[in-house]
């Protein structure tokens, strides 16, 4: 109960600071869906993007050739 | 729920609105089907309010209340105080029940969601501007890596005299020509007047020793060939366009000269397109 009363009293008393808490939570929301919709799509297509392929391909020293990931 | 009966007082009031009953006038009709004398009954036509006037005399103004319906008459209310509110308590929060009371400080006695929904409608507006604010913005002065994809810097010293090189700027082919002495010579002495598109040689040169246009035939978008044709020029072999060695259309189905891109000396040995 009195955490609703110090957000209120901190941020929603004042229109000057109902500004500045949009404008932080701007920054804080672009972060949070790019993550989570960057977590989500890899998610879903896991094993089919090049970052997931990639480490297949990596040349072998000791032999001469190429390892593919199969056709 | 809260529904209360009251009396009501009501005034029986026809205004002058509807309802004109006209008197019947006996009149006769030429008819074929009845031959005996019939009156026939017409009603003449209540006028129909077509200016701003006639049609203000019909508005009922002042508080009213109408009834009507099958049963009961047409009956106007002017009402002053026999029409009671009804009470909204029953909806309303237990903190604004009292009206007299002042509630400038009971904000954090409010629930949250008050607030927060405006702020979570602010927030999603604020970031659907930023990023329109950031499109326009990068859009009207892009970035310099972006701008420099559209220029080629070109050094000079790879093209010697007399030969034609071929360098790619914006997907498309420039013809870079070093020009000798006597080239320069014969492009400048000759008769603009008689060219299907006009243009002096010295239009469409910075430095008279180098040539740079555009290598697309101005007929159809063939590369014509360097150093071929009959003109010391290049040649189109897709329909036989014939240019000189200033680029200009001497013989053959084109309609103008090749085109002189913008560009800038920005040394003796480098020229910067675009």
């Amino acid at each position: 109960m009195s955490l609703t009363k110090t957000v209120y009293n901190l941020f929603f008393r004042r229109s000057a600071n109902i500004a500045l808490a949009t404008v932080i939570g701007v920054f804080a929301y672009e972060r949070i869906i790019n993550k989570s919709a960057e977590y989500i799509y890899e998610r879903r297509n896991q094993g089919k993007l090049w970052k997931h392929v990639q480490p297949q391909f990596k040349l072998k020293t000791d032999e001469d050739e190429e390892e593919n990931s199969g056709s | 729920m809260a529904m209360q009966m009251c009396n009501r007082r009501v005034t029986q009031v026809t205004t002058n609105l509807v309802r004109q009953i006209a008197k019947p006038i006996p009149m006769k009709v030429e008819d074929d089907h009845h031959d005996d004398d019939h009156t026939h009954i017409a009603v003449p036509k209540t006028p129909t309010p077509r200016t701003f006037f006639s049609m203000n005399k019909h508005l009922l103004r002042g508080n009213a209340a109408i009834t009507t319906g099958l049963s009961s008459a047409l009956s106007v209310r002017h009402a002053h105080t026999d029409i009671q509110v009804p009470s909204f308590d029953y909806y309303r929060r237990k903190a604004r029940l009292d009206a007299s009371k002042s509630h400038r400080d009971d904000g954090d006695t409010t629930s949250p969601y008050s607030y927060l929904t405006p702020l979570g409608m602010a927030v999603t507006s604020a970031y659907m501007a930023k990023y329109i604010v950031r499109d326009i913005v990068s859009y009207v002065g892009p970035a310099k890596d972006v701008m420099s994809l559209a220029k080629v810097e070109i050094s000079l010293d790879a093209v010697p005299e007399g030969k034609n090189a071929v360098f790619e700027w914006r997907n498309k082919p420039i013809f870079v020509r070093h020009r000798t002495a006597e080239e320069i010579a014969r492009e400048e002495g000759v008769n603009v007047s008689q060219l299907r598109h006009p243009q002096n040689d010295s239009e469409r040169v910075k430095k008279s020793e180098w040539l740079i246009v555009i290598g697309i035939c101005t007929h159809l978008g063939c590369i014509p060939i360097a150093n071929a044709g009959d003109y010391g020029g290049y040649y189109c072999p897709c329909h036989g366009s014939h240019y000189d060695a200033s680029g200009r259309i001497r013989k053959g189905p084109a309609p103008l000269n090749l085109e002189v891109p913008q560009y800038t000396f920005k040394d003796e040995q480098t020229v910067i397109i675009g």
